[in-house]
């Protein structure tokens, strides 16, 4: 008998293991901002339209993450928490994930063009370069302020929305970026202190790794400041109503007093199981929601 | 746990029922894309 004959012949790789490439659980916060962008934009828009235009940013996340899959197989087999994911425990070739990334990501630029303009398009386009090629490949390995850069990619959504809404970029869907751009260091450190020893062992520059903890605390308190102004600004500048600046300056401040206690709240006990960053991280999900439906719900009271 | 949840599943029972799975998620995405080509056609003529 061959030493070949041996060896069982690997199966096909399941249809659910290319289902997770796609991050299903990172792509219900992509759907629901890209949705807040297209529902507050100040025009009625087509249903089969508008829910193409969601198809497409899905679709454009999927590939996107697909394609950092296929970049990350290596460093991901290093880590606890992503070792399972089908490349790094040998459920699929590499080959197929990266083809898989390159098709979800071509099909979903051509339809939302053909569909919603190529405006959108050309948006999502960039969003899928940034997030595959300028975060993942480039910057992600090189500094400790790649996640600053990487919200970029996560704050694109509800721009493409708004745009896929009214053919144009104005001053909202900025603000609707910036306000994404500048939650997410604050968001990602904060799961960052607590899960830093996975991304050490990955080779990661994560801000706590590199900088320390002290230095990482202060600096999402800085980006917690920064945001409060920003998230305000739609109101401030009367491109949304009252019911948004309210929820805006209530979350901002429960926000910063979260960032307040991470960053100068300091016990023993409190660094043993990271309390503080645990809550700033939970919290700064709900903020986002929370943030981005009462956008959606001003704008339906102001009809 | 009896004799039956110990036995291993059979290689090629397996690969058949993965390429199923499969061609039938294939299907179902060609068939969604055909009705959502068919649905944004009508929506841009329309509209």
């Amino acid at each position: 008998m061959s030493t070949a004959s041996a060896q069982p012949i690997p199966l096909p790789t399941d249809w659910r293991d290319f289902l997770s490439l796609t991050k299903p659980r990172v792509m219900s916060l992509v759907i629901f901002t890209g949705l807040c962008g297209l529902l507050a934009a100040p025009v009625s828009v087509d249903p089969i339209l508008g829910f193409t235009a969601i198809l497409c940013i899905a679709l454009g996340a999927g590939g996107s993450a697909a394609l950092n899959q296929w970049w990350e197989a290596d460093l991901d087999a290093k880590m606890k928490r992503t070792a399972n994911r089908p490349l790094p425990a040998g459920r699929m070739e590499r080959s197929s994930a990266r083809d898989f990334g390159v098709i979800l990501s071509v099909l979903s630029v051509l339809i939302l063009g053909l569909a919603c303009g190529w405006l959108a398009a050309g948006v999502l386009a960039f969003s899928i370069f940034y997030y595959a090629v300028i975060y993942t490949i480039w910057l992600k390995p090189r500094t400790p302020q790649n996640i600053v850069i990487g919200g970029g990619a996560g704050a694109f959504p509800p721009m493409i929305g708004w745009i896929a809404a009214t053919g144009e970029i104005t001053l909202m869907p900025v603000l609707l970026f910036a306000i994404i751009f500048f939650w997410t260091p604050p968001h990602f450190w904060a799961l960052a202190l607590f899960v830093e020893t996975d991304y050490a062992a990955a080779g990661i520059p994560m801000m706590p790794v590199v900088a320390g903890h002290q230095s990482t605390r202060r600096q999402i308190l800085v980006y917690a400041v920064l945001l409060l102004p920003i998230a305000l600004a739609p109101f401030l500048l009367g491109l949304a109503g009252w019911f948004y600046g309210i929820s805006a300056l209530l979350l901002g401040a429960m926000f910063l007093l979260l960032s307040l206690k991470v960053a100068t709240f300091r016990t023993a006990q409190n660094d043993a199981d990271m309390r503080a960053e645990r809550r700033l991280f939970a919290f700064s999900v709900l903020y986002l929601f929370a943030l981005f439906a009462a956008l959606v719900a001003d704008r339906f009271i102001a009809g | 746990m009896n004799q039956m949840d110990q036995t291993p599943p059979d290689p090629e029972a397996e690969r058949k029922r993965i390429i199923k799975g499969r061609n039938n998620a294939l299907a179902l995405l060609l068939f969604a894309l055909v009705v959502l080509f068919f649905f944004i056609t009508i929506s841009k003529r329309v509209g």
